[in-house]
């Protein structure tokens, strides 16, 4: 990782004594694209808002260069929270938010906004009520990015946006932390285009990080070996190879391994499978590997 | 577009620009009620000729709606408030500004400061040209500037006492509706708590009653209401010394302006202290604030409910008020009394109940509606038991006094003042030397510790008198205290047994109180005697209302002195037997010593008793009277012409209370021989009373015992009392008053038109004529004496009025030789004819 920009510091946050997350700690480097994992109500949220101060930590601190966020004008002034729930006062266009925008983040940047509004096509001058959720999105994205932040924070950016505004603000992402040394910490559950995005991903699962690696690495931790054996295994032969997941189909066995296979293999190899396959694993996939709760079995759910 | 140079400037200076015109829009609520009541209503009073004069500086605004006044500036402040902070209770906004770069504190700061500026804006523009305009018309003096001065922070420290508050509420609260609704129950809390304990002092405590009036409120009570509610925060504008301040013309008076000065700082100075210490809390809450409970309710949740609780009592309170009030009115709106005051308990109790359990009704609903769960709905109920309870004493206490209240005799030592006062009287008493009663003007207090012990006293006696049966005649009197605390009660009776009536009137008339309060009257008209009389709208004019109330025998005209047949032209007015003044200008004499008459007189009735005054065994020597009625004579249609002598009579005018020579009013004495100062300063002067000389030619007597049934009587051509009921409706119906019931009676008989006058060419009938066909056609012929002995007799055993002789004698009409009929009462021991 790079120069550290933002850092989680054993954060820990509750909401009437329920604890939402807890001790998380985790860095985002100088332009570097972290992205936040994790199932609904997991934290990622509450987690970007800590970063915004908008939430101060019940135990820990956020800190962005070494600051503590919380309260920070200075550190805020450098920072941009781009949140699911969209401000926008009753009458307000583009225009008026940008006057907004200015009067809070002294780097505001009109031509920057004229750009990015042209790139997507919107109007400045109509009201922003009156735009659908991902137009609404694209603007708040174009003042964000006007802001010239140095640290963005996003929480479900590509909501509501079509493929091709997708691919816009991607690449939009990615030019702006390469041009401005920026960090970016972006929360979503689409995770193929927080792989196309992220250098980082952290998962937040149970309250905590359970999984906070480089993009790249994370595809060579982890891979899949589907094994066919001449005859249906027993389980205790089969819990003798120490798997991240298994799923047992009769005469085949799908294996997830996590940082082992190595030293796993053998043992599979003394189990004389007819034949084994090796397979990469997207980063859904590793996702879903890594909940806690998995293999729900709906088939009967609906019988009567 | 936003330009570059937007983005250089400073955040913190934009936000507070941005604040301010978020702020100044809302600022317009807190002014538009003072323009309404100062710029406004001041061109309006200044544009009118007839007030025009007075001196009027800020007064409009002091006189009236203060409460109201205060109260939308407390919302003003209370809105304002909430729209600085609103954007704490909604997750998006939330979001924007707390990841803003910019310090809590300084979003705090930004959006007070705004608030504070766009409130004195409000509140200055307003005043400044209301000030403007009265130093125009009056010009400018320091009692002006001052008490723009006064009005500008006390104004200014009400708005800021629903700002604080509505800003600490929105530091902590969560949502717009949750703090809209706190705000305004803790604003009103410790006005709930001030109006409830009130309440309670003068309904249960001190039984505001039927009859039984407090006024004023508590002074702690009153003092804890202008320094802890910012509802009440004005009213001690009206407080205790404040009385003057409310009066149009006198806020700028150098007196006034001491007591309006008196009465604002304490409360300014203590809301200034708050106001800025609700504020100091707020910014510690705000950089405290949990944000994440943006939208959210259920903050206040417990105070919610105990607010809910108190909020609903003060309503049944208000209601159990509202009853008294409206009733009140009703018994202001009818002489007929006992009529409503038996339908009165009927339905105060009715309506006391129905309005527990209406109240009880709601009470549940709403619990049910809110807490959704039957358990939980269950706990409530012993709650709403509680308030049926608390309305139904409430109710029930308001309108009857009942536990004891009306019952009570303030403690002794609370009693800081006593008076007496009585109402009217349906002829029992002439009253002209009682103190009369008039509103909240009470005649004459006195601190005296003699005089508290006889209010105590006279207190039992009303008290433990038999009750008022609604039928027979009546006399309503009382006794008020003003107690030590600030509030003046009084107890007012309906006595209707002779006894008890005439023990109210001897033991007060021969009290040390009413020496003093005789000496105040007849020395305050001593003082007042040879001056001008005030003019409506001049600045005396309040104190000439006040020396009608205190019953000053005061005229600025001349007082005569009547004797021979005026002696007998002026008969003492009462309900039996009355005689309208008639006054021969050759036969009086002007007594031109006014203040050395009124010493005269104040002596001699300080020194004779209550039987010298009331039932004096001799005859008046002579009468003193003003020009008032002497004029009132003079002025009035001409009606009958008997037997060729000149008479005017009062036609029209009747003998009821309240007119010019009534009980209560009456500007005349009756010279008896025990009254010897005045008497011995006439004859000082030279005023020597002319013995009346005629002879007793005939007399004629009523043949039945008068009783309040069925005697009618008719004097000069008018009516003075019917109690007959075909003549008592009519009475009553006709606006014209007595003529009109006389012809309406029978107008075959007299000699008036449709609109009661006398026909041009309408036989000319006699008084006496008209008397003895009165009593005919009322089936009780008169029965004439026609031996002049007899009725020399007759006359000399016979007394002026009757009221104090009993009420079961006859009436008494003696001719003289001369023509003059008089009238008088034989009592029931001396109506033997032989």
């Amino acid at each position: 990782m790079t120069e550290t920009a933002l850092e989680f510091r054993n954060v820990t946050k509750s909401f009437d004594g329920v604890p939402v997350v807890k001790e998380i700690s985790f860095r985002v480097g100088a332009c570097s694209i972290y992205g936040l994992v994790g199932c609904n109500g997991a934290g990622k949220t509450t987690l970007l808002k800590m970063a915004a101060g908008i939430y101060k930590p019940d135990r820990g601190s956020v800190l962005a260069d070494g600051e503590d966020v919380f309260d920070n004008a200075a550190v805020r002034g450098r920072l941009f929270f781009v949140p699911d729930d969209l401000y926008f006062p009753l009458g307000a266009t583009v225009r008026s938010m940008a006057r907004f925008y200015a009067d809070y983040y002294p780097a505001f940047q009109e031509k920057t906004l004229q750009n990015i509004l042209n790139l997507f096509g919107l109007d400045s001058k109509k009201p922003l009520r009156g735009f659908s959720k991902g137009m609404q999105r694209q603007a708040e994205i174009a003042l964000g990015l006007s802001t010239h932040p140095k640290y963005l924070l996003l929480d479900e950016t590509f909501d509501g946006l079509d493929p091709q505004k997708r691919e816009f603000v991607r690449k939009l992402l990615l030019e702006y932390a390469a041009e401005n040394d920026a960090s970016i910490l972006i929360a979503s559950h689409n995770l193929p285009e927080l792989a196309n995005l992220c250098d980082h991903i952290g998962l937040v699962n149970g309250k905590r990080l359970t999984m906070d690696c480089d993009v790249n690495d994370v595809s060579r931790d982890y891979i899949k070996v589907r094994a066919v054996f001449g005859a249906p295994l027993s389980t205790e032969q089969l819990d003798a190879i120490h798997a991240a997941s298994r799923k047992d189909e009769g005469v085949s066995a799908t294996f997830v391994f996590h940082g082992n296979y190595e030293t796993e293999r053998p043992k599979l190899d003394a189990l004389a499978p007819l034949a084994v396959d090796e397979f990469a694993l997207t980063l859904e996939e590793i996702f879903l590997s890594e909940m806690e709760d998995k293999d729900y079995d709906v088939t009967k759910i609906f019988e009567s | 577009m936003t330009s570059q140079r937007f983005s250089s400037r400073k955040p913190a200076r934009r936000d507070f620009l941005r604040a301010l015109g978020e702020a100044f829009p809302f600022a317009l609520l807190v002014a538009l009620p003072l323009i309404w009541k100062l710029p406004f209503e001041t061109s309006l009073f200044l544009r009118s000729s007839e007030t025009a004069s007075v001196h009027s500086a800020f007064g409009l605004f002091v006189e009236g709606d203060v409460f109201l006044v205060t109260a939308c500036l407390v919302a003003a402040g209370v809105l304002l408030a909430l729209r600085l902070f609103a954007f704490c209770f909604r997750k998006n906004s939330v979001n924007v500004f707390f990841s803003a770069g910019l310090l809590r504190k300084t979003l705090y700061r930004n959006r007070v400061l705004a608030g504070l500026l766009a409130l004195a804006a409000a509140i200055l523009v307003p005043l400044s040209v209301d000030l403007a305009m009265n130093v125009a018309s009056f010009g400018g003096s320091a009692y002006v500037f001052k008490t723009f001065l006064y009005l500008v922070a006390a104004l200014f420290a009400v708005a800021l006492s629903g700002f604080s508050i509505g800003v600490l509420v929105s530091t902590v609260s969560g949502h717009l509706i949750e703090a809209a609704a706190a705000t305004g129950l803790i604003t009103a809390v410790p006005q709930l708590i001030v109006s409830l304990l009130g309440l309670v002092d003068r309904f249960m405590l001190k039984g505001n009653a039927l009859e039984n009036v407090v006024t004023g409120t508590d002074n702690k009570l009153r003092m804890l209401c202008s320094l802890l509610s910012p509802y009440g925060f004005l009213d001690s504008l009206g407080g205790e010394d404040g009385e003057a301040a409310l009066t149009v013309g006198r806020v700028i008076d150098k007196g006034c302006e001491l007591s309006f000065t008196r009465s604002l700082v304490l409360p300014v100075c203590v809301w200034f202290v708050l106001g800025a210490g609700l504020l100091v809390a707020g910014a510690v809450l705000f950089r405290r604030r949990k944000v994440e409970n943006a939208g959210s309710v259920g903050l206040f949740a417990l105070p919610g409910n105990v607010i809910g609780t108190a909020a609903f009592l003060f309503v049944a309170l208000l209601l159990s008020e509202y009853i008294v009030y409206s009733y009140d009115v009703t018994f202001e709106s009818y002489d007929e009394l006992y009529v409503f005051e038996r339908l009165f308990y009927h339905n105060a109790a009715a309506i006391g109940l129905c309005l527990a359990l209406a109240g009880a009704a709601v009470f549940c609903l709403v619990q049910f509606v809110v807490r959704r769960n039957v358990k939980r709905f269950l706990k409530t109920l012993p709650v709403a038991g509680c308030l049926v309870l608390f309305t139904v004493l409430a109710v029930l206490s308001g309108p009857t006094g009942h536990y004891g209240a009306y019952n009570r005799l303030p403690a002794h030592d609370a009693i800081q003042s006593v008076s007496f006062h009585n109402v009217e009287s349906t002829g029992v008493f002439t009253t002209e030397f009682l103190p009369d009663y008039s509103g909240e003007f009470y005649a004459f207090e006195s601190d005296a510790d003699s005089d508290v012990q006889l209010a105590e006293d006279l207190f039992t006696l009303l008290h433990d008198a038999k009750p008022y049966d609604g039928k027979s005649e009546r006399t309503v009197c009382g006794v008020s205290f003003r107690l030590k605390d600030g509030t003046q009660v009084a107890r007012t009776f309906t006595i209707c047994d002779r006894e008890t009536q005439e023990a109210f009137a001897r033991k007060l008339f021969d009290s040390e109180y009413m020496d003093r309060y005789l000496q105040r009257r007849f020395l305050a008209a001593a003082e007042a005697a040879g001056s001008a009389p005030p003019e409506s709208g001049s600045d005396n004019y309040n104190e000439q209302e006040l020396r009608d109330y205190l019953n000053i025998f005061y005229t600025a005209g001349d007082w005569y002195l009547l004797g021979g047949d005026g002696l007998f032209n002026g008969c003492r007015v009462s309900d039996g037997v009355a005689g309208t003044l008639t006054v021969d200008p050759d036969k009086v004499t002007v007594v031109d010593d006014k203040r050395g008459l009124f010493e005269a007189l104040c002596a001699d009735y300080s020194a004779i008793s209550y039987d010298e005054v009331y039932t004096p065994a001799d005859r008046p020597l002579a009468i003193l009277t003003c020009e008032e009625n002497v004029e009132t004579a003079y002025s009035a249609d001409r009606v009958f012409a008997p037997d060729g002598v000149a008479e005017e009579a009062a036609g029209g005018s009747g003998a009821g209370h309240g007119d010019t020579g009534t009980c209560g009013r009456e500007k005349r004495f009756d010279l008896t021989p025990q009254m010897t100062h005045t008497l011995a300063f006439l004859k000082t002067h030279g005023y020597t009373p002319s013995p009346y000389d005629g002879k007793v030619k005939s007399a004629f007597v009523t043949t039945e015992k008068l009783s309040l049934s069925g005697a009618c009587g008719m004097i000069d051509g008018t009516w003075q009392s019917g109690y007959d009921e075909t003549v008592f409706d009519a009475f009553w119906k006709f606006p014209e008053g007595l003529v009109s019931a006389a012809f309406v009676y029978s107008d075959s008989l007299l000699p008036f038109n449709d609109e009661g006058r006398m026909k041009p060419d309408a036989p000319m009938t006699t008084r006496l004529d008209l008397l003895k066909t009165v009593y005919s056609d009322a089936g009780s012929p008169l029965e004439e004496i026609t031996d002049p002995k007899a009725a020399s007799a007759l006359y000399a055993r016979s007394f002026p009025f009757y009221d104090t002789y009993g009420d079961d004698g006859r009436y008494l009409y003696v001719v003289f030789d001369d023509s003059t009929l008089v009238s008088a009462y034989l009592p029931a021991s001396a109506a033997t004819i032989s």
